[in-house]
């Protein structure tokens, strides 16, 4: 079977910044209701997430439903790393698997607002999303 | 069961007949609600703040287990500042009583969820409706034709809901037609809200037609998800003229497959005071056990085929009795199960 582990982009990381923070967020739910949400809040009450521009910073994602969740940030790469915090792949989306807490680094270099959720669109649409401002 | 046996000294045995069956659903619902396949690509980080009381004699802290070689990912230092329960060396083995594994609040030194820095939301957020839409559905859950020892006829059961995730409008509606009229037949309309992570409160009104003069009553109860996958429902009915009643309805939903499904349901009904107009006696007034076996062809469309059996207790088996009708029935039934 094919894991993360077998992932692995030439070339390492865009950039070789240790991340200067760390942003926590946990992958909230509840099958039976139908409700989803980061950190227990939902889309329409949640505040955005601030990214200062050109900092490069650590999202830490803890899965604590009994579904998996892939996780899209919009317009800046996900850098996954691996079980020793180092680089392992580049990605647009990265799936987190019930119970799993995974890591990954992003580099703030894009300007605006964007968009942050989950790609399972039902979930989305229940309020598995966030905005991203980068400014 | 024998139809033949109608003293009431049997009732307990039936009774406890019905409680073993209800008893062993729980093993079934073990084996649905298996954990996440064992594929997982990383160990899991347990997040332990639920697991109050643990018993952690087996366990060496600060030094977590090593990840396969395949994971990606370390088990990430485990944050025992968050691990209520678990001051080491005076809870051991205390067995304290386990907390719900969902809902509660917060520790004080919880992180901030909030990383906005101030920043306040797009003008566009407003128009995004991701978890604000309302949501509705209509589950005709038993549409159907009956043959019992009283006659034959038709009855249904419907339940629908339109709201938020937290505040519903919930309606549901049950009775039963014979001899081309309606003889019992309920309507209720509440205000369903989500008071705990698998339980709602009720609030409404009921009104009963059919034979016998109307009646009209204040709801109030409660519904939801018991352990081990039991949709429960409990309601208790305020009436005029000191009427006063409550009802009990439990079900279960036994997959065989993912389409072929037998749901047992257990509808215990109780009331204050004697309506003889309505042939209802004081206290215990009846209990029904019903077993649908349903095929779903689509999720939305199942036809079944079942049996229930119904028993009236007291007061209310003696107005049976005087009307010529049994006290113990068992009906075939065969109807469909729809939803919207």
């Amino acid at each position: 079977m094919l894991t993360y582990a077998d992932l692995h982009t030439v070339g390492g990381p865009l950039d070789a910044r240790e991340p200067g923070r760390e942003i926590e967020l946990h992958l909230t739910g509840n099958m039976e209701r139908f409700t989803w949400s980061f950190d227990g809040i939902k889309f329409p009450d949640a505040k955005p997430i601030h990214f200062n521009t050109g900092e490069r910073l650590r999202i830490v994602l803890v899965n604590d439903t009994m579904m998996n969740h892939p996780i899209h940030l919009h317009g800046m790469w996900s850098e996954l790393e691996n079980p020793d915090g180092q680089f392992q792949v580049r990605k647009h989306t990265i799936n987190v698997q019930p119970a799993q807490r995974i890591s990954y680094a992003v580099t703030a270099d894009a300007p605006g607002r964007w968009a942050y959720h989950c790609h399972l669109l039902y979930h989305m649409e229940a309020g598995m999303f966030r905005e991203v401002v980068v400014a | 069961m024998s139809t033949k046996r109608r003293d009431t000294s049997i009732v307990p045995r039936r009774v406890a007949w019905l409680a073993a069956l209800l008893l062993a659903m729980p093993l079934a619902a073990t084996a649905q609600s298996a954990p996440a396949p064992a594929g997982s690509t990383a160990p899991v980080a347990m997040d332990h703040g639920p697991m109050h009381g643990m018993d952690h004699g087996g366990m060496h802290h600060g030094t977590p287990p090593p990840a396969p070689a395949t994971s990606p990912q370390v088990m990430p230092d485990m944050d025992h500042a968050s691990m209520p329960g678990m001051s080491h060396g005076q809870a051991h083995g205390a067995g304290a009583g386990m907390q719900p594994m969902q809902g509660g609040y917060a520790p004080a030194d919880a992180r901030s969820g909030d990383y906005s820095d101030g920043i306040a939301a797009s003008p566009a957020h407003a128009l995004h409706m991701h978890g604000s839409t309302p949501a509705g559905m209509l589950l005709i859950d038993q549409l159907e034709a009956f043959h019992g020892r009283d006659g034959n006829g038709q009855s249904w059961e419907a339940s629908g809901w339109y709201g938020s995730d937290t505040d519903k409008l919930w309606l549901r509606s049950e009775g039963e037609r014979s001899d081309g009229r309606i003889g019992d037949g309920e309507v209720e309309a509440l205000w369903d809200h989500a008071a705990a992570a698998f339980w709602s409160t009720q609030l409404g009104v009921r009104h009963d037609f059919g034979t016998g003069p109307q009646r009209s009553w204040a709801a109030f109860g409660v519904q939801g998800l018991a352990p081990y996958w039991f949709e429960i429902q409990a309601t208790a009915y305020v009436g005029p003229s000191g009427r006063s009643a409550a009802r009990l309805r439990a079900d279960y939903e036994l997959l065989f497959t993912q389409r072929l499904i037998l749901q047992p349901e257990l509808e215990v009904n109780l009331h204050g005071k004697s309506d003889p107009a309505r042939g209802i006696g004081s206290g215990l007034t009846d209990a029904r056990l019903g077993l649908r076996l349903r095929y779903e062809i689509r999720r939305e469309f199942a036809p079944y085929l079942g049996v229930v059996w119904t028993r009236r207790f007291g007061t209310t088996a003696d107005f049976a009795r005087a009307d010529h009708q049994a006290v113990f029935d068992r009906q075939w039934v065969a109807g469909l199960r729809i939803w919207f």
